[in-house]
């Protein structure tokens, strides 16, 4: 069955190219643009992946993990879209409970390399 | 244009809105970090964004804004003008870029411009820097270090690793040859082999954190993904089993790997600080594996090898080799030895491993006498056993010690009681298990475990807090540091599983290995005891998240983002099915008309039924119809949201000084109308700005604040929108204007004198009128009020302007809300039926021939006592027909607002008002000026909806 990945970003034009790019791969993709949907929709489905945007309004990423891990999504790998000039985020992410990152802009090959890395069987 | 592109253009002129809105507040002096974060989160993402595609210098005129916002809001403090002028230069040229894409798919080439920009951009974040430098001198440096960090914990832990590698090469082989004893014989063999070829070979380490279940990490997944994996095996760290948290990772894995050092930093790029990478050497791999049986070669044999070996005869050594091995055990340690010297003649008999594996076999053999004697197995195994069995005991008498308070302490007893019959049995000594079966009996009845600990204490023959001490200690111990001492023993926790064979995955080890049943039963029962809690956990948060969370995610807009294509389809179909609904009634009036429709009960009830259904549908059509304009409807501060700093500009530029109020953004038009109205809404703010408002020095001396006042109002009238646009500048001299038009010839002095003040003033929407002296470069384009009379004509709006010298202007514009569906009047001409808006018919009046008089060549009529002109409809459309009478000699005369003079249509019948959706005409069609579109009405025929301004 085809890998379920749920992202999150406040950039229509991130998500829909992340979306296209993953579907080409043969994922099944499910998007929200803002942390509050997704972490609404996120208490009844379980993604294989999640894919969150650091910087979002009313809500940043690294609270939405926060909130992921201390709810219903306590051990789905979860990946932050950070920039090169992130790292203190992108580590802070990590401490709160986030397994990586992926660094924007990233080529379709990278994206799905990472997530095969991450994702038994995919 | 692809989806994306369209998507982010979209998207980007959105973000590009909201970051000079927040720039603006910010230099409004509303300093709050909350608009600065919004800036620079908006920065970020347009640029995120712009790097999906091949745009270099819009993205890298973004990146280095970022950076400018970046150091901005570390140290917030009030942005002054040449900031934000700059950062408002940076939206624009991105606003340019945006629209050229929009047209050529690709921004045009501004080398010089981005170039100086960035070049600009990059001077503030230097002085910005520097002066924050001389506050906060450590920030600075953490600063300009920045663009390392990336690459930081990478290099730490490459360094780490080389450095373990470095000092402690001995012990790390060492270390490794315990672990690396459980590879296959043949495998290590293979490896040896192909190291001669490719000799890079590392051994990684790789210990998860015990938490990282909780992080979505597999580590098992991971490790065994690792790129030209050769083996792995995976061992548990040994822990006290009654603090054993079951949703922890035990592991610790190591694998061996032909990748190179980078290879591997990159595959485990999240976890980089929990692996170590060690360079092996492969002839590390060379050993003897033990068996428990052997079969010693002959001294004879063994002289034959050596001399053999020592004459260099390869082929020969080969040859013998194969003859020893067809006569001896296969599962024996000298044959693991002649295998490997067979290996080594077979690919190496050049290299040092030929020697190596020589060594190997005599020393095994003893054929040199001075070699330290082989390992006497069974004194070992049964040192082993006895240290095994107390260690067993120990445990059992460990849990039952443990805290009986508990659901599951039955089954640890009755578990630990079995472990024990075990061991009598494996000792012979079977008949103690009826004794045993006692005491357990006695424990249950009461969770008092005090006779069975006494009896493991008989067993024990020497004290075993001693013996637990131990126990503790080698478990403390680290694994690496045992092997020299105990090469096999069983309390040394791991039973590695070769990773890299296929059968890997089913002797995964789990998190601890228990070394009996019975601790099996106690690490299994507390973890069952930790799901159950974990259940019950997760059931509580997510009872508590559930009111909390709905309310929270409501607040948050919703919005749909939808093609305006899709609507206007919709609204197309909607406009249809009223059609249809429409055609109803007639079908109902044929049932009646029907041979005995009256009459027939039957045709009776069926023609009521459809008229039903026709009030039913007719009541969800209209809701639709209603829902979908609503759909349709955008807040007039879509397009009033670009004023503030439009205003900002031109006043900067012209050195005024303006206030800008604006009211009522959020009534609603819909979006046709809004977006109509935005230019001529700009082109009359400009006015206003330019021609209007005064400078500073002319305001006060005028005896007014310096500050100038515009306001932007909107607000709803019953079915119209209105705007206003208020100044409290110079205002309109009606007297100037009369003289102006008749200076440029639009009007000569004999109408001038007849025009009433308002009438005056309307002479600014007169094309080629234009007031102030000079034509500055704002307003004074050659793009007068004309453009904005004809702007919103095409509405169906009307503008109205009102203005006291010294005082102020006003100008009004009302506009339909919706033009989706107009109101049009129906008139019937040379026998067809058309459409006039309603809102362009004053009345209509019926007129005798009589009451018709020609004056020169127009024909007028007196109605109420004003001079009425008249046109035939049929002369307008150039039909060769003349308008037809009615049985009273009368004309149908529709009284229209023509300007603001009004004018009486010539047709032959009118037929009533209706609401109809307008078309666009296409086609052939679309250059016929004459209609504005077309209609359905309810009967299903085309009616053509006329155009009068074109036609007068």
């Amino acid at each position: 069955m085809a890998k379920f990945i749920y992202i999150v970003d406040d950039s229509l034009t991130m998500l829909m190219s992340l979306r296209g790019t993953l579907e080409l791969s043969g994922f099944q993709v499910e998007t929200a643009d803002n942390p509050h949907a997704a972490l609404q929709r996120l208490s009844s489905i379980k993604p294989d992946l999640i894919i969150t945007d650091i910087n979002m309004p009313q809500m940043d990423g690294l609270e939405l993990i926060q909130a992921l891990r201390a709810g219903s999504q306590r051990f789905t790998p979860i990946l932050t879209l950070t920039t090169e000039s992130q790292g203190a985020k992108r580590d802070e992410a990590k401490r709160l409970g986030a397994t990586g990152w992926l660094v924007k802009p990233i080529s379709s090959a990278d994206l799905t390399a990472v997530i095969r890395k991450i994702l038994p069987g995919a | 244009m692809n989806p994306l592109l369209q998507q982010f253009l979209a998207e980007g002129r959105d973000q590009l809105q909201q970051m000079s809105e927040s720039l603006l507040a910010l230099e409004r002096g509303e300093q709050s970090s909350e608009h600065i974060n919004e800036l620079f989160r908006l920065m970020h993402t347009l640029k995120g964004a712009s790097s999906l595609f091949t745009f270099p210098e819009m993205t890298s005129v973004l990146h280095i804004a970022e950076d400018l916002l970046t150091a901005i809001r570390e140290r917030p403090a009030a942005l002054g003008r040449d900031l934000t002028d700059l950062l408002l230069e940076c939206l624009d040229f991105t606003s340019l870029l945006l629209d050229e894409i929009n047209q050529h798919d690709q921004p045009l080439a501004h080398g010089e411009q981005s170039g100086q920009l960035c070049q600009r951009l990059q001077q503030q974040l230097q002085s910005w820097n520097t002066k924050v430098g001389q506050n906060a001198p450590l920030q600075t440096q953490e600063q300009t270090a920045q663009p390392v960090p990336t690459q930081q914990p990478a290099t730490t832990a490459t360094s780490r690793a080389t450095k373990q590698a470095a000092e402690h090469s001995d012990q790390s082989s060492l270390a490794d040859h315990r672990i690396l004893q459980s590879i296959p014989e043949a495998l290590r063999q293979q490896i040896l082999i192909e190291s001669l070829h490719e000799p890079e070979l590392n051994y990684i380490v790789y210990r998860p954190q015990a938490q990282c279940y909780f992080s979505g990490e597999d580590p098992f997944f991971l490790a065994r993904q690792t790129p030209s994996c050769i083996w792995g095996t995976a061992s548990g760290s040994s822990q006290d089993l009654a603090n054993l948290d079951p949703y922890d990772c035990q592991l610790v894995f190591h694998v061996l790997s032909r990748a190179s050092d980078i290879e591997l930093q990159q595959h485990f790029q999240y976890v980089v600080e929990q692996i170590d990478v060690a360079p092996i050497d492969a002839r590390q791999l060379i050993f003897l594996s033990s068996q428990a049986d052997d079969q010693p070669l002959s001294q004879e044999t063994l002289d034959g090898l050596h001399s053999l070996y020592v004459s260099r005869n390869v082929s020969g050594l080969r040859q013998r080799l194969i003859d020893i091995l067809g006569q001896i055990k296969t599962q024996t340690t000298t044959a693991s030895a002649l295998r490997w010297l067979q290996c080594a003649a077979n690919h190496a008999p050049d290299s040092p491993v030929m020697e190596q594996t020589w060594q190997l076999l005599t020393r095994h053999s003893q054929y040199q006498p001075t070699q330290p004697g082989t390992i006497q197995h069974n004194d070992v195994n049964d040192e082993m056993m006895q240290r095994g069995m107390q260690e067993v005991l120990a445990t059992q008498r460990h849990i039952l010690e443990l805290d009986h308070n508990t659901p599951w302490a039955k089954g640890r007893l009755k578990a630990a009681a079995n472990s024990l019959a075990n061991i009598m049995d494996a000792t012979g000594q079977s008949e103690q298990k009826h004794h045993l079966r006692q005491l357990l009996d006695e424990s249950l009845q009461d969770f008092n475990t005090r006779s069975m600990i006494s009896w493991i204490d008989n067993l024990l023959d020497h004290p075993v807090a001693a013996d637990q001490e131990q126990t503790a200690a080698t478990r403390r111990a680290p694994i690496t540091s045992q092997q020299a001492q105990q090469p096999s023993s069983p309390s040394t926790v791991s039973s590695p599983a070769p990773i890299a064979q296929g059968s890997g995955r089913q002797r995964t080890n789990p998190p601890a290995q228990p070394t009996t049943p019975a601790q099996a039963q106690v690490a299994a029962s507390r973890s069952e005891h930790n799901v159950a809690a974990e259940h019950s956990g997760r059931a509580r948060m997510a009872d508590n998240n559930e009111p909390e969370l709905t309310p929270r995610s409501d607040n948050s807009p919703r919005y749909l983002k939808v093609d305006q294509e899709k609507i206007d389809r919709l609204m197309g179909l909607i406009g249809e099915m009223i059609v249809a609904r429409n055609r109803l009634p007639f079908l109902a009036a044929r049932i009646e008309r029907m041979e005995g429709g009256r009459g027939d009960p039957v045709l009776r009830e069926l023609s009521r039924d459809i008229k039903e259904q026709h009030s039913l549908i007719n009541r969800i059509a209209e809701e639709m119809q209603d829902t979908i304009m609503q759909i349709r409807m955008m807040p007039f501060s879509s397009i009033s949201m670009r004023f503030p700093r439009l205003v900002r500009d031109i006043s900067n530029r012209l050195g005024k000084q303006v206030r800008l109020e604006m009211e009522g953004e959020e009534t609603e038009a819909d979006k046709n109308i809004i977006e109509i109205l935005a230019e001529p809404l700009i082109h009359i703010v400009r006015n206003s700005l330019d021609h209007g408002l005064e400078t500073p020095e002319q305001r006060l001396r005028a005896g007014k604040p310096a500050e100038g006042q515009l306001l932007i109002r909107a607000s709803q009238e019953v079915d119209r929108v209105l705007i206003e646009v208020n100044d409290d500048g110079l205002g309109m001299d009606p007297d100037v204007l009369r003289e102006k038009a008749v200076e440029k010839g639009l009007i000569d002095s004999a109408t001038a004198v007849r025009l009433s003040r308002q009438e005056c003033l309307n002479l600014i929407l007169l094309p080629g009128f234009s007031t102030a002296d000079t034509v500055t470069d704002l307003s004074g384009r050659g793009v007068g009020m004309d453009a904005v009379r004809r702007a919103i004509d095409k509405v169906n709006g009307g503008i109205t302007i009102s203005s006291v010298p010294g005082k102020g202007t006003r100008i009004q514009i009302r506009l339909p809300m919706s033009i989706a569906a107009t109101r049009v009047m129906m008139i019937e001409t040379d026998g067809q039926l058309m459409g006039i808006p309603m809102d362009q018919v004053q009345e209509t009046v019926r007129i005798p021939q009589s009451a018709i008089h020609q004056v020169r060549q127009q024909q007028t009529t007196v109605l109420r006592e004003q001079i009425l002109p008249l046109v035939a409809l049929n002369d307008l459309l150039q039909l060769p027909i003349s308008t037809r009478l009615n049985e009273d000699n009368e004309y149908a005369v529709l009284v229209i607002r023509n300007g603001s003079e009004p004018l009486g249509l010539l047709v032959d019948n009118f037929r009533g008002s209706t609401e109809v959706i307008q078309k666009p005409l296409g086609g052939l069609l679309a250059g016929v000026t004459a209609y504005t579109g077309a209609a359905l009405i309810g009967d299903g025929s085309v009616v053509m909806i006329l155009n009068l301004r074109a036609l007068l």
